[in-house]
C-alpha cells in the first residue's frame, strides 16, 4: 500500500507538470516542472517526505535502466550523423567536456571563496 | 509467431532488461566505471536490432514502458533535492553561477568547433543546446531552426559520454567537491549524466538534477543573443 501511495504522490505532481507545461504551452518539460512542483511541496510540508522517500529513492537508483530505450533511439539518427560525423561528433564531446571542468571548477572556486568569507565574520 | 512477439511490448521490455543486466554484470566483474550497464546495453540492444533488421519502432514497443518511468523518476529528484536544502541555499550564488558559466562555455564551443571543423551554420545552431534535457533542447532547435532531429542525437550522445566519463574527467580536472561535481554534471549531461551522478553519492545526485532544470531555463534565454553574436 506504501508503494502505491508514494507511486500515486509522485503521478499527481508529474501529471500537474505536464499540465502546466502543455497548458501554458513553455518549453520546460513536464517532469522537470514536477521536480519543482514536488520540492515546494516537501518545502511546505504538503507532502511528507516519508510518504514518497521509499518509491522515489527506488526510482531514482534505476534511472539509467530508464534511459536506454532513449539511448537504443540515436539508431534512428545514423545517417543524419554519418555525413557530418567529424565534426559533430568532436563537437560534442569536447564541448562536454569543457562544460564539465568549466562548470565544476568556477563552482567549486566560488564555494571556497565564502567558506573563506565565512571564516573571517 | 516470432515476428507477433518481437511486435508486442514483451519484446522491447524484455530485451531492455536483460541487456541491463548484462550490463550490471560486466560492471561487477571488471569493476570499471568506463563498463557502464546503461552504455553495454544500449550497443547491444543496437547491435542486436541492426544484426536482425528489426525496426527502432518494434523495440519501442517495449522500450517505451521503460522509459516512461523517466517522468516519474524526474520528478522524484525533488527528494534528494529537498534533503539538501540548506547546502543549496549555502551556497545558491556558486551554485547558479556556475551553471551560468558552464552553459554559456557549452553553447559557444559547441557551435565554434563544429564551425571550425567545417560544419555547415544549420548544423551549428542544431549543436548549441545539445547540453540541456531533450524537450528543452529541440524547442531551442526549432527556435534557432536547426535541424530538431540532429538535436535529439547530440543531447543523447552528449549524456552517454557525460555518464560514462563525468567524474573521471572531473577528478582529472582537480574537481573534487561533490556539489561542484553534482552541479557540472547535470549542466554538461541533463539527466542522462544525472543517472550517473546517482551512483556517485545523493549530494552529486541532488545537485545534478537541480542543474538539469536550471541550465535548461538558463540556456533556454540566453541562447539566442549568444548564436546570434557567433554565427
Amino acid at each position: 500500500m506504501e508503494i502505491i501511495k508514494g507511486f500515486s504522490i509522485i503521478m499527481i505532481f508529474l501529471f500537474l507538470g505536464e499540465f502546466i507545461s502543455k497548458g501554458l504551452n513553455i518549453p520546460i518539460p513536464g517532469n522537470v516542472i514536477g521536480m519543482i512542483l514536488l520540492f515546494l511541496a516537501l518545502v511546505t510540508r504538503i507532502v511528507k517526505l516519508s510518504d514518497v522517500e521509499n518509491v522515489g529513492t527506488g526510482l531514482i537508483k534505476n534511472l539509467s535502466l530508464f534511459f536506454v530505450p532513449v539511448g537504443v533511439g540515436i539508431i534512428l539518427y545514423f545517417d543524419a550523423i554519418s555525413k557530418n560525423a567529424v565534426p559533430i561528433l568532436s563537437s560534442i564531446v569536447l564541448s562536454t567536456f569543457i562544460v564539465l571542468i568549466i562548470t565544476g571548477h568556477i563552482t567549486q572556486l566560488i564555494m571556497g571563496i565564502k567558506k573563506e568569507v565565512d571564516k573571517d565574520d | 509467431m516470432i515476428e507477433e512477439i518481437i511486435k508486442s511490448p514483451v519484446f522491447g521490455v524484455t530485451v531492455t532488461l536483460i541487456a541491463f543486466e548484462i550490463g550490471l554484470f560486466l560492471q561487477n566483474r571488471t569493476k570499471s566505471y568506463v563498463v557502464n550497464p546503461m552504455l553495454i546495453a544500449t550497443s547491444l540492444i543496437i547491435i542486436m536490432l541492426l544484426t536482425f533488421k528489426i525496426p527502432y519502432q518494434n523495440y519501442n514497443e517495449g522500450g517505451k514502458y521503460i522509459s516512461f518511468l523517466l517522468g516519474p523518476a524526474t520528478v522524484a529528484l525533488a527528494i534528494p533535492l529537498y534533503k539538501n536544502i540548506d547546502l543549496i541555499l549555502k551556497y545558491k550564488m556558486a551554485i547558479f553561477v556556475g551553471i551560468l558559466c558552464g552553459s554559456v562555455a557549452g553553447i559557444l564551443s559547441a557551435a565554434l568547433i563544429a564551425s571550425f571543423l567545417g560544419a555547415d551554420k544549420t548544423i551549428a545552431l542544431s549543436l548549441a543546446p545539445k547540453s540541456v534535457t531533450t524537450p528543452i533542447a529541440i524547442e531551442i532547435s526549432n527556435i534557432l531552426k536547426g535541424y530538431p532531429s540532429l538535436t535529439s542525437a547530440a543531447v543523447i550522445i552528449t549524456g552517454i559520454i557525460g555518464a560514462m566519463m563525468g567524474p573521471e574527467v572531473l577528478k582529472i580536472a582537480g574537481v573534487n567537491n561533490k556539489i561542484a561535481k553534482g552541479i557540472a554534471i547535470g549542466t554538461a549531461a541533463h539527466g542522462l549524466g544525472t543517472s550517473r551522478a546517482v551512483q556517485e553519492g545523493e549530494i552529486e545526485g541532488a545537485m545534478s538534477g537541480l542543474a538539469i532544470g536550471l541550465a535548461g531555463i538558463i540556456t533556454s534565454l540566453i541562447i539566442p543573443f549568444i548564436v546570434k553574436m557567433i554565427l
